[in-house]
């Protein structure tokens, strides 16, 4: 029982730690695309990509979390 | 060219003065992109991102396949499709007009929305787990249950792996036609190198029969495509090419979403369900009711953005050039 609240704890804690850094990034690359976009619309769709560039680190953290629940 | 000299000369009777000018060779032919009835609104989409340069690929039938699938995979329930079904029949009815991107978006929702029906179908859901619950039949894997969470995820990373591979291999045509020879030799160690990566994942997990040879075989192809990858970029390359190959497997890995935000979507119908039965009948109807619109919302959202985000960065990533200009025809619309 007091394994599996650890392998909870750690999937848990995969997937927000990675949720972190995904927002700390996606906040400053956001901000910058507003500017952006402000001065050039046409950017809209390039600047969506660059906001959808650090998901991966959320993927990944949820690929652990994923694993831990399934393999472990 | 004659023709259009002999139509010229005899509409103006013969009196006709006609000079051809040379055009500059680094002047761009403008871009007017041409697609079948049903894949036409998903054109809005790639121009979203960029308009695809003269001369290369469009990408637009593709992602008119992929892009409902996808949504679908991610909504899978069948009440939702349904309701976003209609809303965006509704919406195309009641605000489309004269706006052709508002017509355009929601046939996207359409086709996404039907998809999702399907897919609601093979994954047994009606409203989260009710449809289970009233004995809908799941056709191929209930996605509430404990023993769904893994062949959704090798579903989402074989659709990805499809998806990322199909993308190289139009990365190959496009370097092969536009006499890109490195980019060709490159491109093609991408490729090996992601297969035999795949391969030895599947020697890991013991799906390749084979055992040692295998894993040997496999090895032998992800350094062969390592060392194309290298290939012909100098010094530089020796940074470039790794890394690349690790991009490429973090995109087939980004497909996880997929089963990431369908798990999701499930879970939170699951509880506002169970919400809605704790307290009394005329309070569970109001909260189900709450829950279950706020997830529609969700619903009609995230997918959307998920799918388009996983065909511009993955799949587009591979193959696409953008920067084309757009073709403006000559002559002013007149309005009655």
């Amino acid at each position: 029982m007091m394994q599996h609240g650890l392998l909870a704890l750690g999937a848990g804690l995969a997937v927000g730690l990675g949720a972190i850094g995904t927002g700390f990034a996606q906040a400053r690359i956001g901000a910058a695309a507003m500017a952006a976009i402000a001065e050039k619309p046409e950017l809209t769709g390039r600047a969506i990509l660059m906001v959808a560039i650090p998901e991966t680190m959320i993927i990944l953290g949820f690929a652990v979390a994923a694993m831990i629940i399934v393999l472990l | 060219m004659p023709e259009l000299r002999l139509e010229l000369d005899r509409a103006a009777g013969g009196e006709l003065a006609l000079d051809e000018l040379s055009t500059p060779p680094e002047a761009e032919p403008p871009v007017l992109m041409r697609n079948r009835r049903l894949a036409r609104p998903f054109e809005f989409l790639v121009r979203f991102l960029d308009l695809p340069r003269a001369g290369t690929l469009d990408p637009t039938v593709l992602m008119a396949l992929f892009l409902p699938l996808m949504v679908g995979v991610m909504v899978g329930d069948v009440v939702y499709g349904t309701l976003l079904f209609v809303i965006a029949l509704f919406v195309r009815r009641r605000f489309a007009g004269d706006s052709a991107a508002v017509r355009d978006l929601s046939r996207v929702f359409v086709s996404g929305a039907l998809s999702a029906i399907v897919f609601g179908v093979l994954f047994g859901e009606a409203l989260g787990d009710v449809g289970h619950k009233l004995g809908l039949p799941a056709l191929w894997s209930y996605r509430g249950g404990a023993h769904a969470v893994q062949p959704l995820l090798l579903f989402s990373l074989a659709l990805g792996a499809a998806h990322v591979v199909l993308g190289q291999l139009l990365g190959l045509w496009q370097s092969a036609s536009a006499g890109r020879t490195v980019e060709l030799v490159n491109r093609f160690g991408s490729l090996l190198a992601l297969g035999g990566v795949v391969a030895l994942a599947g020697v890991a997990a013991s799906r390749v029969p084979g055992g040692m040879l295998a894993a040997f075989i496999a090895g032998g192809v992800v350094a062969v495509g390592l060392v194309l990858l290298i290939a012909g970029r100098g010094a530089l390359g020796f940074l470039m090419g790794p890394l690349e190959l690790v991009g490429t497997l973090g995109n087939v890995l980004s497909y996880l979403r997929l089963a990431a935000v369908g798990l999701a979507s499930t879970y939170l119908a699951m509880i506002a369900n169970e919400l809605s039965v704790l307290g009394p009948i005329w309070l569970g109807v109001f909260i189900g009711l709450f829950f279950h619109s706020l997830n529609l919302g969700l619903a009609s959202f995230s997918p959307m953005i998920q799918a388009l985000r996983l065909h511009y960065v993955e799949f587009f990533s591979k193959f696409y050039e953008g920067g084309g200009q757009p073709f403006r025809p000559f002559g002013a619309r007149v309005t009655p």
